[in-house]
């Protein structure tokens, strides 16, 4: 009787907060010129960790932890795109294989049970992240590889690494400058791949990285000044190395008590952000953001609270499609079929080989087959021409 | 005495690899060898050739098809490692053979023109009674006595830089052998068509030498007093030559692979190896990306001083504004070898060593003039000394690194700028004592000095 | 250019070289002085660095080590037992120990040579390719027991394998003493031992406890290898960086971590600079077992415990090595940070081969700067000619002792190798009695060489007395004479200049001994202008003795110099003197050091018996010839001729 009492106000309150959640963008249709909540009606979170080596142990750890939090407020793993540059959790130096964890209690095993790891190891390139961010992939490259963004993502950017002034090294051979993820970003706007981005990195020099940024709607915030180092929090002794940098360790100290739900804004993490915490002076970049900051959700970037956007289409989307310009009904993937296939017929059997590529690689690099015997015999007989022309040459 | 010499030399370079045959791979370091002149590759060349495999899998080979072929019949005889001794000797010998010929005929080309020039020149300056002893005076320090046929052998048979390249049976000499021969005859013989036919044969070993077909079809139209004519004639020899190397080759191989092997690595520093060189260092230790920067740099800064050295130093000035006895179109062909051996991709020793044999030829005319010999040998001897240990240190060790063995190498470039500015600058003062009748008293006063 | 040419034309104008000349002998000593004032102020404080990790993989005292109480009492147990076969015999011993490290789960070997135990725990998620050496030999080089190295290294294999940290194997060695028999196993390891190999080496330790005690006061770090090598700076600092963790005191060449002086720095200098010139020659004294890891890309230190009574225990040693193996463990590329080239002036400070180079450069210019006087100040045509004959001459015989002599120790020892004297107080086994009678056969075959060559030391030292002008028979032109005399020193200042970064301390020990070398030619300057006068007082006074003597001296004074110039210089001289610094109680160093220079070529492949015979000892055999049978008398320079003309 008494849980069916419980159960029942759970549900009004439910009710109740769908209610509410409604009037909000009723309301904020109306007033479209001041958005003081975010528009979005999807999150995604791109999380990077650019540095190899055991030694970098922490910052597998920052962007693991960070992943675990994001998806615990509900963004789903189809949504995150998790770069990971090396594997420690398999590594032979660790303690406890095929765990990773973020601090010397260790109490969550960050790499337990349901990780997906989009980019690993040496997939962690410049390239890959530009390309991941400006969407342009070969058509072979699987959706589960993609930011398949529209403009009513927010997007979550976390990188960690190693940084100078001005760029971000990954990896051991390359390194990203600040003006290229803000050239990326920008074609990101132009694309209509975004709504808002969050950019969070953790490195040292990093407020650096997101002084050129200058296309719209982006928030972020660095974990150091230029010619500051970023600090890492702990060593833990069992497992020999430092876990977890300072910067994200107050970041998830404050998210860890965040649920779903919360109504929290951002100037209450931001507040986390001082000297004494992360021992360098961490940046917070609002110029480019049109929302205060005592207004913004944490949960626009961190969580999946959506708002449902119904599009106003006019014209008819399927019709469009399927049909030509005169109306008439056509299935574009029927025609593309259909002229593969006049192209193949037409070739003659014995060049199909050559479009499939000749499987001896040997046989195309030289033209006849030919004996060392032959060769001598050529040879000798150049020899003999040489001589020949010597006496023809006086 | 001179045959003494010969024997002496043949004797220093047959003996020791035959009664040690493990010898030209110990002395294979990296200074003495390079993958494109080493003969341990073209034992592997040997072998796939007679086991019917392709001569460029696999990126050991680069040396060209028709060489491995032709040294492949010497591998098939009997004792076929004295076969090789006695091969590398006998063109050893022959070219310290032609040089003496070219010192003979140095001496003579010069004092012939010295005393045409002498004629012409009492004859213009009749008018000028009082100047005319002083200029006598001078003529007759144009021309010193040359060295004898058996120094000329000597600084070419017992030079340790050309002793190691021997012994090492490096591919090298085969490209020594060629150019030397050709500016042989072109210079002495007056065959255009032969030089040129030569000069094919050795771009075709090495690449390397293509560009002295300037330098020498200048040193034919000296010679041979001829019109423009000859250029075209001299260098369509040239090309259709290395067109039927490159077809025969084709023919041998029946396919492009050796284009690739020999020359296009070559130019692109594709075998990252280190070398005595100055640019190996730029394509192991440096970013990828400027590669094909430094490709394109490094292979015009190398083609780029050819045509200007043969244009300045070289005898055939249209205008006639230039005294006759001053241009040396065979002095321009020797330093355009040596920009060549500076800037070229793979070099060794052995090749400054060919160079250093060749300058005494000079003391006929101007090698008095150069003073930095005691210098650039010191540096020189402190280059031998120190390469070893340094890439001991790097290579064997790992307590030094590439930047100790590369400082060497760069002192060995700057050996090589020595010589070229020493040469110029005696070739230039001796131009200037000449020109102007400096006496003898004068010119120890003299000090020149560039502005 | 323009002003170079400016500035070269005022120098020839104002006549600036001749004048310079003349002074060649003085810059030369100052550059030398220069030389030795270049190290006496790499102890002055700011003039050196202190040791920082470079490497950021190595983290050392990162990480917790639990080789604690729980672990004492296992060593403790294997230490009684070890102690209990103190008197078995080697190979008895080593198959106890085999069979303790097969039960924990090790694959163990035997080098045949020398009967060295070796043992490998691969690393059970590792990749195999790559391993850390722990080596034990049962005698320490202080001629101990190494009883808690060896309970210590089982003890700790024995915690290893319970740990899931290792990505690189762990190599045991358990050799009879840290020379020959370790030096022989690192060579089989790369050469011949096929049977059991696990990957390149990376790092090596040797661990010495000798004694059964349970505590000790201090460790002491040893590092220099043979022909000048030493490990990466990181290794050591690592070992250190720990040890400081721990609260231990630690100290290198006897000077501990908190002393701090600039006195003890420069001892440290100074000990650590012959240490390095005479590594592995001198045996016992200069041999720690770190050297026989020498040119295999192996970075080895030697950590000895030193003192019982202090209040570090025994775990704690072992925590030294676990942490550093651990560190190393954690490398992901060999050493190559830090500094390859460098010289320790207290555990905690060093100066780079950057700092110190100069010192011996300027050693080698002032060989180059007197050689050049040699042939400017004394009014000579180089005669090249005869400096090739010459030289050639001295050089061929050179190299025929080189070979010669070390083969004749060789063969009067037998056919087998020397372990060493003292092995022999491990056991009664008769490969050990064999061993010592080698010993000592190769000890007398040295001592008749030694001392034959001081005695001709001596002989070519005292000839010049009867070198006399005016004798005609065997005399060198002067032109010779000063062309060879200015030759040898210049090959000298190459030596120097060829060793200056592959072996800084030998080079600067050769630069500084053979010194007295460059003093002949501004010598003998003198010998013409005392000569004729001393004839004549010499015939006045004949009667007294005394007189006579002073007399004597007083006209030969120059010769005199020379001759003790010519004795100073001679290394035979300098490897007797040395050897005798650093002799034991039997007064034998000299011999030690002979023997350690011929045997130590075909032992540790230690060349510095080449350098020294091949580099030093021709040039010396020169100025000895040039002394003894040539003119030495110098003609006045031209603007002295000059002068006097004017004067007149």
């Amino acid at each position: 009787m008494r849980s069916s009492t419980f159960f029942y106000i759970i549900i009004s309150y439910v009710l109740l907060g769908l209610v509410t959640a409604d009037e909000e963008t009723n309301s904020e249709f109306e007033n479209s010129g001041f958005t003081g909540s975010s528009t979005h009606t999807n999150n995604w979170a791109v999380l990077v960790s650019t540095s190899r080596f055991w030694f970098n142990y922490r910052h597998m750890a920052n962007v693991l932890s960070l992943y675990r939090t994001v998806k615990r407020l509900g963004i789903p793993d189809s949504q995150i795109i998790l770069m990971l540059s090396d594997d420690i959790a398999c590594n032979p130096r660790n303690a406890f294989p095929g765990t990773v964890f973020n601090n010397q209690d260790q109490a969550i095993d960050l790499y337990g049970d349901s990780i997906e790891v989009d980019y690993r190891g040496y997939e962690v390139t410049v390239e890959n992240f530009i390309r991941l961010l400006t969407d342009r992939w070969d058509e072979n490259q699987p959706r589960s590889k993609r930011l398949l963004t529209d403009e009513n993502s927010n997007i979550f950017i976390y990188l960690t690494g190693h940084g100078g002034n001005e760029f971000l090294k990954f990896q051991d051979a390359e390194e990203i400058s600040a003006y290229d993820i803000a050239n990326a970003f920008e074609q990101m706007y132009e694309k209509k791949r975004y709504n808002e981005i969050f950019f969070m990195i953790d490195t040292c020099q990093a407020n650096t990285m997101y002084e050129h940024f200058y296309s719209p709607n982006i928030l972020s915030v660095g974990s150091s000044a230029i010619e500051e180092s970023s600090y890492s929090h702990h060593s833990d002794m069992d497992i020999g190395v430092a876990v977890i940098d300072r910067f994200t360790y107050y970041t998830l100290e404050f998210l860890e008590k965040i649920k779903k739900n919360s109504k929290l804004t951002m100037d209450k993490l931001f507040d986390e952000y001082t000297f004494e915490n992360v021992h360098s002076n961490p940046g917070i970049e609002t110029k480019l953001f049109n929302r205060p900051m005592n207004e913004t959700l944490l949960t626009d970037f961190f969580g999946n609270v959506q708002n449902v956007h119904v599009d106003e289409v006019e014209d008819d989307i399927l019709y469009v499609a399927n049909h030509d310009k005169n109306g008439i009904l056509h299935d574009p993937v029927d025609d593309a079929t259909e002229q593969n296939e006049e192209a193949y017929a037409s070739t003659a059997p014995t060049d199909r080989s050559l479009l499939f590529g000749s499987a001896d690689t040997e046989e195309r690099t030289t033209l006849t087959k030919i004996t060392p015997k032959q060769t001598k015999i050529f040879g000798g007989i150049t020899v003999l021409v040489l001589i020949g022309l010597w006496f023809v040459g006086k | 005495m001179l045959n003494g010499i010969f024997v002496l030399g043949a004797a220093v370079r047959l003996l020791p690899p035959s009664f040690v045959p493990d010898l030209p791979s110990t002395v294979s370091s990296v200074e003495v060898a390079t993958p494109f002149t080493s003969f341990n590759s073209l034992q592997e060349a040997f072998y796939y050739l007679q086991h019917g495999i392709n001569l460029y899998d696999g990126g050991v080979n680069h040396h060209s098809p028709l060489l491995v072929v032709f040294l492949n019949f010497f591998n098939d005889l009997p004792y076929s490692y004295i076969v090789f001794n006695v091969l590398y000797t006998l063109i050893d010998l022959w070219i310290a053979y032609r040089l003496i010929q070219l010192n003979q005929w140095y001496f003579k080309t010069r004092s012939a023109k010295v005393g045409a020039e002498k004629s012409e020149k009492s004859e213009r300056s009749e008018s000028g009674e009082s100047k005319q002893s002083a200029k006598d005076l001078t003529v007759s320090n144009l021309i010193k006595s040359p060295l004898t046929d058996k120094l000329i052998a000597s600084f070419y048979l017992f030079n340790p830089l050309l002793i190691l390249t021997n012994w090492s049976h490096s591919t090298l000499l085969f490209t020594h052998i060629f150019l030397v021969e050709s500016i042989f005859q072109v210079a002495v013989e007056h065959s255009l068509s032969r030089g040129m036919l030569l000069l094919a044969v050795a771009s075709y070993l090495n690449y390397t030498p293509i560009f002295m077909v300037i330098p020498l079809v200048s040193l034919a139209l000296t010679v041979t007093k001829g019109d423009k004519v000859k250029v075209v004639e001299g260098v369509g020899i040239f090309i259709v030559s290395l067109g039927l190397l490159v077809l025969a080759s084709f023919a041998m191989t029946s396919s492009w692979q050796f284009v690739e092997s020999c020359w296009i690595t070559i130019i692109r520093f594709d075998q990252i190896s280190p070398n005595v060189g100055l640019w190996w260092y730029f394509f192991t230790e440096m970013f990828a990306f400027f590669h094909p920067f430094f490709v394109g740099v490094f292979n015009l800064y190398s083609v780029m001083f050819i045509l200007p050295i043969t244009i300045r130093f070289s005898e055939n000035d249209s205008k006639g504004t230039k005294s006759n006895y001053l241009g040396d179109s065979f002095l321009a062909c020797i330093l355009c070898y040596t920009w060549l051996i500076f800037t070229k991709a793979y070099p060794t020793l052995g090749d400054l060593g060919l160079v250093l044999s060749i300058i005494p030829i000079f003391k006929t005319s101007f090698l008095s003039y150069c003073k930095f010999g005691g210098f650039t040998a010191l540096i020189m001897s402190g280059c031998l000394l120190l390469s070893p240990i340094f890439y001991y240190c790097w290579i064997v060790l790992g307590n030094g690194n590439s930047n100790f063995f590369y400082s060497i190498n760069l002192t060995w470039g700057i050996v090589h700028g020595l010589i070229l500015m020493d040469l110029i600058w005696g070739k230039l003062t001796y131009d200037y004592i000449n020109e102007n009748g400096v006496s003898k008293e004068l010119q120890k006063k003299l000090r020149l000095t560039q502005i | 250019m323009a002003l170079a040419e400016t500035f070269s034309r005022k120098i020839h104008k104002l006549g600036i070289i001749p004048k310079l000349v003349k002074f060649l002998p003085i810059f030369s000593l100052l550059l030398a002085f220069a030389s030795v004032g270049w190290l006496l102020v790499l102890p002055i404080e700011g003039q050196y660095r202190r040791t920082y990790i470079s490497e950021n993989a190595l983290m050392p005292a990162q990480a917790n080590s639990y080789f604690r109480e729980s672990e004492w009492n296992i060593v403790r147990g294997y230490r009684q037992e070890v102690k209990d076969f103190a008197h078995w015999n080697q190979s008895a011993r080593n198959s106890m120990v085999a069979s303790w490290l097969q039960d924990i789960g090790l694959k163990t070997a035997v080098d045949a040579e020398f009967g060295t135990l070796y043992a490998v725990m691969n690393a059970p998620r590792g990749d195999h390719t790559e391993s850390v050496v722990v080596a034990v030999p049962w005698m320490t080089s202080d001629m101990q027991y190494n009883e808690g190295g060896v309970a210590l290294a089982v003890a700790l294999t024995r915690y290893f394998s319970k740990l899931s940290i290792w990505s690189k194997n762990i190599i045991l060695v358990f050799p009879e003493n840290g020379h020959l028999p370790l030096r022989k196993w690192v060579e089989g390891y790369h050469t011949s031992l096929d049977f059991l190999t696990a990957g390149s080496i990376d790092a090596a330790i040797v661990m010495e406890f000798g004694g059964s005690s349970d505590y000790f006061e201090f460790y002491e770090i040893e590092y220099e290898g043979i022909n000048g090598q030493l490990p990466n700076l990181d290794l050591m600092n690592t070992a250190n960086l720990i040890g400081y963790h721990e609260g231990l005191k630690y100290s290198i060449h006897g000077t501990k971590v908190d002393d701090n002086s600039y006195f003890l720095r420069l001892r440290t200098l100074i000990r650590g600079i012959i240490k390095l010139t005479l590594t592995g020659l001198i045996n016992p004294g200069t041999v720690s077992g770190c050297e026989s890891f020498s040119g295999w890309q192996i970075q080895a230190i030697t950590i000895k415990a030193r003192g019982t009574q202090g209040a570090p225990d025994i775990t704690q040693f072992g925590r030294i090595v676990d942490s550093t193996l651990r560190s190393v463990n954690n490398l992901l590329e060999r050493f190559h940070q830090s500094f390859f080239f460098y010289l320790m002036l207290s555990p905690q400070y060093f100066v780079s081969i950057g700092t110190y180079l100069p010192s011996a450069c300027l050693i080698a210019v002032s060989f180059a700067l007197s050689s050049l006087g040699c042939v400017l100040n004394s009014g000579i045509e180089l005669d090249i000619g005869s400096i090739l004959s010459w030289f050639t001459g001295i050089e061929t015989a050179c190299y025929v002792l080189s070979v010669i002599l070390p083969y004749a120790v060789s063969k009067t020892s037998k056919a087998s190798y020397s372990g060493n004297t003292f092995s022999g107080t491990l056991g009664s086994s008769s490969a050990d009695t064999s061993d010592s009678t080698t010993f000592t056969d190769e000890l007398q075959a040295s001592t008749f060489i030694l001392y034959f060559f001081t005695l001709l030391t001596v002989f070519v030292s005292v000839i010049p007395f009867f070198n006399k002008t005016n004798r005609k028979f065997i005399k060198l032109s002067k032109n010779t004479t000063f062309s060879l005399l200015a030759f040898a020193l210049f090959y000298i200042a190459m030596l120097i200049f060829a060793l200056l970064t592959v072996h800084f301390t030998l080079a600067l020990s050769i630069g500084l001994l053979a010194l007295p070398m460059t003093w002949i030619q501004p010598i003998a300057k003198d010998i013409g202008q005392f000569r004729i006068p001393s004839v004549g007082s010499h015939a006045t006074k004949k009667e007294d003795p005394i007189s006579k003597i002073v007399m004597f001296v007083d006209s030969h004074k120059s010769t005199l110099k020379i001759c003790l110039c010519l004795f100073t210089s001679s290394p035979f001289f300098i490897i007797y003197i040395v050897g005798n610094y650093f002799g034991t109680e039997n007064n034998d160093g000299a011999l030690l050091l002979m023997r350690g220079l011929l045997t130590s070529w075909d032992q540790l492949q230690c060349w510095t018996w080449f350098v020294v015979i091949l580099g030093w000892f021709p040039a010396w055999v020169s100025c000895g010839i040039v002394c003894a049978i040539g003119d030495l008398e110098q003609l006045p320079l031209k603007d002295e001729v000059d002068k006097k003309k004017k004067n007149e």
